[in-house]
């Protein structure tokens, strides 16, 4: 895995991290969700669409991004001496 | 030279599919070892009661009650809604607490004051001012009468009862006297064993708590109202049941009984948890039909549907929450504590998973919070998670 990549790798993984911790304020502090539970009041829709973004960060984290960081680490690893089996291949 | 070149150019390709595939199971394996792992840290320390787990979530709500929560915590966009979250939340806390401290005694220095403070709030006229405003009058002030405020006075008087029986004091006895002489009074009159919750609304579920407290105040008492209790719960179970789903019909008309909406899990399941203190039997049919009907699982991850098979879903309401593909957001909540009264484990779990994906609990401080529940849903997760407490 080439520098460049592991920082790509490591910038995503931080950026996923700080949107993740962020989130959890936003729905601790302003308790949008409570506006999700009650749909027959009459709710503002930003709260709905907030606790529904957070509810779907929070299905990506815990579902998607671990098979989708490990794939790319994968990736990363194996197709580097792909990489330079190819350009020495060329050389030649 | 040519094929020397092909070889390699067949090598390559083959390795760079190998790769792919490789990434592709490494993309697809994760969410169905993850998420269960993730989310279910910490499930089997709460079936099985250890206070470790339930203490930091006890904690938690210890702080909602101890800073106080008034009505304009509660953002619903209905004042009636909000009104009742907020007797919800101390209901609920009280419960929860109580059950902790009937699991764990050594807790009770530490919580039957906050139990304290919740029941002496569940008694101010302010936090009843929701029913009052929908009835025109006080609930406390008109006991004599024959007006049914069945889900104030039912869920007030499970508190009640499990106050007295957990605490053995007898602070809130004369209320706890008079509510259950009122309920039983009411009931006794109601040709459908059934009482209003509010002018023209009558809700099974809200029977279901006010039923019980009647057998629980008898049992704590030992006073005799079982002709009563028996004849009440035989018509929940069957008047006011779904014969084919086994599900309480959600609301009904308490002068002929006619339904008025279909059965559900939300009503039935938060029905099954308090019919628990009354009568185990009822309680136990309502949980299998909830396990028989709604449950449906994924991955390790259970939910419970809020409609039975072969009925049009609705898009939910306050009773369930949002209906998403169905799933309850309620009942499945309200399941976990049948699920643990029943000794459920796999079907706990698998709730306590949806839980902890939805309600996305942090630790801080050695205290639990749920961040999506706000304090009505903290508490309702206390007294869920540790139902079963209180014998």
């Amino acid at each position: 895995m080439t520098t460049r990549h592991a920082r790509r790798i490591g910038i995503d993984l931080a950026a996923l991290a700080v949107l993740y911790a962020v989130s959890f304020y936003i729905m601790a502090h302003f308790r949008v969700m409570e506006a999700l539970l009650a749909p027959g009041g009459d709710s503002a829709r930003i709260y709905v669409a907030v606790a529904v973004t957070f509810l779907l960060l929070r299905f990506f984290v815990i579902f998607l991004a671990p098979g989708w960081f490990l794939a790319r680490v994968c990736f990363a690893v194996l197709s580097r001496p792909l990489e330079s089996q190819t350009a020495s291949a060329d050389t030649r | 030279m040519s094929q020397t070149n092909a070889t390699r150019a067949s090598r390559t390709r083959r390795r760079t599919w190998t790769i792919r595939i490789a990434a592709a199971l490494l993309f697809l394996t994760p969410p169905f070892v993850v998420p269960r792992l993730w989310c279910g840290r910490g499930a089997d320390a709460f079936y099985d009661g250890q206070l470790d787990a339930v203490r930091p979530l006890a904690e938690g709500v210890a702080t909602w009650v101890s800073d106080g929560i008034g009505q304009s915590d509660f953002d619903t966009g209905n004042s009636c809604f909000d009104g009742e979250w907020h007797f919800g939340t101390y209901q609920m806390a009280a419960l929860g607490l109580l059950q902790v401290i009937a699991a764990h005694p050594e807790t009770r220095e530490r919580y039957l004051p906050l139990v304290e403070k919740c029941v002496d709030r569940l008694l101010e006229p302010e936090i009843r001012a929701f029913d009052t405003s929908a009835w025109g009058n006080d609930a406390m002030s008109t006991l004599d009468s024959g007006q049914g405020h069945c889900a104030y006075l039912g869920y007030l008087n499970i508190v009640l009862c499990a106050y007295r029986k957990v605490s053995g004091q007898s602070k809130y006895d004369d209320p706890n006297d008079r509510i259950t002489a009122a309920l039983v009074r009411r009931l006794g009159q109601a040709p459908q064993g059934i009482i209003e919750t509010y002018p023209d609304e009558a809700y099974p579920v809200d029977n279901c708590a006010a039923i019980a407290s009647i057998a629980f105040y008898d049992r704590v008492t030992g006073a005799d109202h079982s002709e009563l209790v028996g004849q009440l719960v035989r018509q929940l179970g069957e008047a006011h049941t779904d014969p084919q789903s086994g599900l309480l019909y959600q609301a009904v008309d308490h002068l002929t009984g006619e339904k008025y909406d279909k059965p559900r899990a939300s009503g039935t399941a938060l029905g099954a948890y308090f019919m628990s203190f009354g009568d185990m039997d009822l309680s136990r049919r309502m949980y299998a039909a909830l396990r028989r009907s709604c449950a449906a699982r994924l991955a390790g991850f259970a939910a419970i549907r809020e409609y039975p098979p072969g009925t049009k879903s609705g898009q939910g309401d306050i009773d369930s929450g949002p209906v998403v593909l169905g799933l309850s957001f309620s009942g499945t909540g309200f399941t976990l504590a049948t699920a643990r009264i029943n000794k459920d484990r796999e079907l706990y779990k698998g709730l306590y998973r949806l839980g902890c994906l939805v309600g996305a609990p942090i630790n801080r401080a050695r205290r639990r919070t749920f961040v999506c529940g706000g304090p009505l849903g903290n508490s309702i997760m206390l007294a869920m998670l540790t139902a079963g407490g209180i014998p």
